[in-house]
């Protein structure tokens, strides 16, 4: 049975894309399923554009971890 | 292949990801796509897409 992915919350198609990360054409329809989510205002510039990329990417990651707390 | 600035970008991110002691669950780069998708965290907080011009960005 095929699920119905574009039905999927972000959460399952997360624990889908980890449940199948060995079958090729199922984790791509996952993957292009979340790409068509994306919010071009998300978009982070190549780390290697910053003046400081270390210091600024880490304080992202940071933050999103203690997001997640 | 992945280009040169998602190369850079995926190594960038997954060293300093190890730099804050996550571990990294997924690491996938789709040839049809021309992404590379990473899945890390201990709890999958993070889950990122990056794309052939270096950009990236968080898709949870």
């Amino acid at each position: 049975m095929t699920p119905n992915l574009p039905q999927m919350s972000n959460a399952e198609l997360k624990q889908y894309l980890s449940e199948h990360r060995n079958d090729e054409e199922a984790f791509r329809a996952a993957l292009e399923v979340l790409m068509s989510r994306r919010n071009p205002a998300n978009l982070q510039p190549y780390p290697f554009d910053l003046a400081n990329p270390e210091s600024e990417v880490e304080a992202i990651l940071r933050e999103k971890l203690h997001q997640n707390e | 292949m992945p280009t040169r600035k998602q190369s850079d970008t995926a190594i960038f991110l997954c060293q300093l990801l190890s730099n804050l002691y996550q571990p990294i669950q997924i690491f996938r780069y789709d040839r049809k796509l021309k992404t590379i998708y990473i899945q890390a965290g201990s709890r999958d907080e993070i889950a990122v897409i990056i794309d052939e011009e270096g950009s990236w960005e968080f898709v949870l």
